[in-house]
């Protein structure tokens, strides 16, 4: 597939790799993906902001060329006048490779070279940048490097790699690798490494949730921004990073949105599990799937006691911290909400949020599953007394009889409704009134809703049996991922459970 | 200790407590302010949003005051009315405040023009214990009151997307005419705070003891040095952490201003001044090996609260501070190294001391390291790197021999003789190829490729170290360059680069030119251990004189003119704020060695 479109935001790269190539104007650029800022004995870690690090250029002898470039999720082209450069990723080997003809490759830190300390060794050239060893190892070629270190300035002049052609031909790997590592040896070619990657990407595409095939190209682009903002935390867990170029932080209740993607329920659960539920806790409707297609029932013992500790903490915090009335909750910061902008703090903080009770109510129906399921009968009961309760104060809190809105619970003041968190109740489904959930699928802007946290309110109205309203919304999302592309991974997880609930 | 009318103040030293996070500085450009952060994120002070003014207020507004801190906790005090407030700091992620006729209030003001953008949000707890505040990575704050009342304002600009004022005010009881108040700072769910907090007073007097059992870990000062040492020791205590985070044990902190980390060699350092409790002093030595790479034995150069970097390295400095305190202290602190401490720390040194063998090898088949940049040897702009690298580089051959000689020590210890046969083996041979290869009859030179750095940094003299290893001529030789006057020795000790060099800097530089305490401390202890204790004591003497003088600064430029072409430095005296050189723990372990084992009592 092509996904030059994405290389200014997201880059070309690989899900097991760090190596990224970016679009910056005209030209492309080699990166890394973010680290994390730390004082490096360069200074601030470069990586950590991954804006481009190395522009590539082509030259013919003294000459700039112009170039143009294709990419696909396994391969770069750069083509010029004079010649060409490809690019592929082989990810076991850390390695980045090119392989090009009739040009001289050049690699040019440029104002993005400061403070970097640059060394040239019988291995290759290293610089000082992402953390770990970055490494150029010319294959073929003969390479130019100035290492000198500016005293005055406690780093290197700014890198720039040459690579002339041996035979008329280039060839480059760059290794990221742990710091204190040899390189590897690479043993596939890097049309082979180009066409395992291209493989692999298939086998990803075909792990996430069915979804009508005239709407694969959708599908496609989906596929490519959670196939390759994969991040691996300290923990080991595997996550799917917002854009891992910018940034290896994320929250879970992403994970739990992008979890709904996966066919496979471990893939599914290792991400809902991945960090420690947070604000706001729209875990339950991730577990809830995961519960009624029965997965968790296969699962290990040890997981399934560990997931009911778990988000029985996550309850009781809310109960402690952010509920005065019997199973009626309070966000206190807007951030908790999971979006820019809300009308719902208009009447003040703290405030019973619909979408909050709407996600807590789902919580404890999960409990009382998960209760069940550990054989704490009687915690289930109290789970769903709960339920009761909290729908309950859902309905006479925060329904007013139009809309939900939002109320302080110190003074009782209600807001203005939220284009989006007033829908959220949606998610109940079923387990809402039937006049309700009609009125908010009459009033209901579907475009408002197209977000990562949104996308579940028309999951719910699917499960409220607003069928019609459901695939309607459904369709003009898709139309609309197809037209402007998807610029979010979680987004886009919650596009394709959508378009396999509904279509 | 500091104050607005006392030698010292806030602007370069900034007042801290031992494992706590708070920070309190005078603000540089508007004298007169004191501003409060956290050093638990680890943004540098001049870049970070999570920053507060602290305003004394009489009916309200805001007031002048002067102020006046000791290890106890600081105070303001304002022109007029008795009105005054008082602000301690304690180790259980909690600061106290209180005050009389007078309120305090603390506004969000951002470092770098952001405003209150570090506020994700406040409100007032539901259960009634105080106002909580969101801050992002700088964690959560519960402001609550104890006496009078704690109000927070907060004003969330919607066009912006983000807070335009946060501020918190305490205000004093209508009757009684005082106030007292608590913030605790904490990460995620809010753990129950208990009300019974211990009376002010007890708490300042504890800290005041907490201080003073700190300090009894160091000798006396030599006569004279007594002052200043207690400014020295109360640094090193104010900036050790708090165990959170990454940081499982308390460590030392480099300083407060730029970044809160603990520097791996650091530990060493502060380490070999702690002559009167030498199982502290041991356990400084080891924190950094509990972040040990189990592959290749690399240990981190930093460490924070967020992490480890392992990237970035520092010298083999743990067989130098070993070194001194043996000699120093030998019989209470050999206690510490019984068979089975021996046994759980003799594979890890030995890892460290073959990761620089195996991976900085200079490839001969010998010991003989090449170090990749100028931080591996701990000297960040010496002159001695001015050919860039691979370099040979015999401060890291000496420090290398003294770590072989004490790997040896800990093989012995847990019964390892043949190995410490070995080790012992190792260092003889490094030190002869470093007599050998390194020293031009002269002084000690760095070879990039074969080729001796024509440079005249301090670093061509610190293998002295070595003491009485060394052939007694090469002895001679260093004590007569270091006291040599003009040249390394200027009036406030030694200069890391000559005098007479065109390459000596006082500018944005460490080692090219600055007189830094490291040094002196370093080239101090190596020529007393060599036996040239009057040049020592010379040496120490002027350094630690100036830090009576200026503070306790980790370096400093000895003119206000280059000697060597008389042109005006780029950087005047005294320090002023750009030159971004504030009080730190390792100027300040750095005197306390010098001042308590150097200088003749």
């Amino acid at each position: 597939m092509n996904v030059k479109p994405y290389l200014k935001d997201f880059g070309f790269s690989h899900r097991e790799s760090k190596h990224m190539v970016v679009a910056k104007g005209e030209k492309l650029w080699i990166s890394l993906a973010a680290t994390g800022g730390f004082m490096t004995s360069a200074g601030a870690d470069p990586g950590a902001v991954s804006a481009g690090l190395l522009e590539i250029n082509l030259f013919d002898g003294g000459t700039e060329l112009a170039y143009t470039y294709s990419a696909t999720e396994s391969l770069i082209v750069l083509e010029s006048a004079k010649g060409a450069v490809r690019i592929a990723i082989d990810a076991p080997s850390n390695a980045l490779l090119f392989e090009g003809e009739g040009v001289t490759l050049q690699l040019n830190a440029g104002s993005a070279g400061q403070f970097v300390t640059s060394l040239k060794t019988p291995a290759g050239i290293e610089l000082s940048i992402g953390g770990g060893r970055y490494l150029f190892a010319a294959k073929r070629g003969s390479v130019e490097f100035d290492d000198t270190w500016i005293l005055s300035q406690f780093h290197s002049v700014t890198p720039i790699l040459t690579l002339s052609p041996e035979g008329g031909k280039v060839a480059l790997v760059a290794y990221e690798l742990p710091v204190d590592t040899t390189p590897v040896e690479i043993t596939r070619t890097l049309d082979e490494c180009a066409k395992g990657n291209a493989a692999e990407f298939a086998a990803f595409k075909d792990g996430l949730v069915a979804t009508p095939a005239e709407w694969d190209d959708v599908r496609d682009n989906i596929a490519y921004l959670l196939w390759i903002n994969k991040g691996t935390l300290l923990s080991g867990a595997q996550v799917v990073l917002e854009n891992k170029r910018r940034s290896p932080d994320t929250q879970a209740r992403f994970q739990a949105i992008a979890s709904l993607a996966f066919k496979d329920a471990d893939t599914a659960l290792g991400l809902l599990t991945a960090l420690p539920f947070d604000a706001p806790p729209v875990e339950s409707i991730a577990l809830l799937r995961l519960i009624d297609e029965g997965a968790l029932a296969r699962a290990h013992r040890g997981t399934v006691y560990d997931l009911y500790n778990a988000l029985g903490d996550s309850a009781r915090q809310w109960a402690r911290e952010r509920s005065v009335t019997p199973g009626l909750y309070a966000y206190a910061y807007r951030f908790e909400t999971g979006i820019k902008k809300t009308t719902l703090f208009g009447a003040g903080e703290p405030v019973a949020a619909p979408d909050l009770n709407a996600y807590l109510l789902l919580q404890s129906e999960a409990l009382a599953k998960l209760a069940e399921s550990v054989w704490e009968s009687g915690d289930a009961i109290r789970w769903r007394e709960s339920v009761k309760t909290q729908r309950a104060a859902l309905i006479a809190h925060l329904w007013n009889g139009e809309t939900f809105v939002g109320e302080n619970v110190r003074t009782g003041a209600k807001s203005a409704p939220d284009p989006v968190l007033s829908y959220m109740p949606l998610v109940l489904g079923k387990r809402l009134p039937a006049e309700i959930a009609e009125k908010l699928a009459q009033s209901v802007d579907g475009e408002a809703l197209e977000s990562a946290i949104g996308t579940l309110a028309i999951l719910g109205l699917k499960d409220a049996g607003c069928d019609e309203a459901a695939s309607k919304l459904t369709l003009a999302a898709l139309g609309r991922a197809r037209a402007d592309g998807v610029d979010c991974p979680f987004y886009g997880a919650a596009l394709l459970a959508l378009a396999h609930k509904v279509l | 200790m500091f104050g607005t009318n006392e030698r010292f103040n806030l602007t370069r030293a900034t007042y801290s407590r031992r494992g706590s996070h708070p920070i309190i500085f005078e603000d540089f450009n508007t004298p007169g302010l004191l501003r409060i952060t956290s050093n638990r994120a680890g943004d540098p002070m001049a870049a970070t949003d999570f920053l507060f003014d602290v305003n004394l207020t009489v009916d309200g507004a805001p007031v002048k005051y002067t102020y006046f801190a000791d290890e106890g906790s600081l105070r303001l005090e304002a022109d007029c009315d008795c009105a005054w407030a008082e602000i301690a700091i304690t180790d259980r992620n909690h600061v106290r405040y209180r005050g009389e006729n007078a309120g305090l209030q603390l506004v969000l003001r951002s470092a770098t023009g952001g405003g209150a953008r570090a506020c994700r949000g406040i409100h007032a707890a539901l259960d009634g214990s105080g106002w909580e505040g969101e801050f992002g990575k700088h964690g959560k704050l519960l402001v609550k009151a104890i006496a009078g009342a704690a109000l927070a304002t907060a004003v969330y600009d919607e066009e912006k997307g983000a807070f335009s004022c946060v501020k918190f005010d305490f205000l004093p009881d209508a009757e009684t005419g005082e106030f007292e108040a608590v913030i605790h700072e904490f990460f995620g769910a809010r753990p129950c705070f208990c009300d019974d907090y211990e009376p002010f007073d007890e708490l300042v007097d504890n800290n005041k003891a907490d201080y003073a059992a700190f300090a009894q870990k160091y000798a006396d000062a030599a006569p004279g040095y007594e002052g200043i040492a207690k400014y020295a020791k109360w640094v090193i205590w104010s900036r050790r952490s708090a165990t959170a985070g990454a940081i499982k044990e308390p460590m030392i902190l480099f300083q407060n201003d730029w970044n809160a980390v603990a520097a791996s060699w650091q530990q060493s350092y502060n380490a070999m001044p702690m002559l009167e409790d030498p199982k502290e002093a041991w356990r400084q030595i080891c924190t950094l090996f509990a972040y040990q790479d189990e592959r290749t034995g690399r240990l981190p150069g930093m460490l924070t609260y967020t992490g480890p970097n392992n990237a970035g390295m520092q010298p083999p400095f743990q067989g130098f501070a070993l070194d001194f305190i043996i000699r120093t202290n030998g019989e209470a602190f050999l206690e510490q190294l019984t068979p089975s401490e021996c046994e759980r720390m003799y594979p890890k040194f030995a890892k460290w001391a073959n990761f620089w063998t195996t991976y900085r090898s200079a490839g001969r088949g010998d010991d003989v390291t090449a170090i990749l940049s100028p931080h591996e040897s701990g000297w960040d702009d010496a002159s001695v790197f001015k050919d860039g690298f691979p370099a040979i580089d015999p401060n890291t051959l000496a420090f290398l021999v003294l770590l072989f000689e004490n790997v040896a020590r800990l093989a012995e210890g847990c019964g390892k003789t043949a190995e410490a046969k070995e080790w012992n083996k190792r260092a003889e041979k490094l030190t002869q190829t470093l007599i050998k290869e390194h020293w031009d009859g002269e002084k000690f030179v760095t070879t990039v490729k074969g080729k001796a750095v024509d440079s005249k940094s301090l670093a061509c003299y610190q293998p002295i170290i070595l003491g009485k290893r060394l052939p007694q001529e090469i002895i001679d030789k260093v004590a007569e360059k270091l006291t040599e006057e003009g040249e390394l020795l200027t009036e406030i000790g030694l200069a890391s680069e000559s005098m007479t060099s065109e390459l000596a800097t006082f500018g944005i530089s460490f080692v090219c030119g600055r007189v830094v305490g490291p040094q002196n401390m370093i080239l101090t202890v190596g020529l007393k251990s060599a036996g040239k204790d009057k040049e020592a004591d010379l040496i120490a003497r002027r350094f630690c004189d100036h830090v009576k003088r200026e503070g306790v600064i980790l370096g400093y430029a000895p003119y206000d003119y280059y000697p060597a072409t008389g042109k005006k430095a780029d950087q005047q005296i005294p320090p002023h704020p750009a030159d971004g050189w504030p009080w730190s723990s390792w100027c300040a372990n750095s005197f306390m060695t010098m001042a308590t084992a150097i200088i003749a009592k």
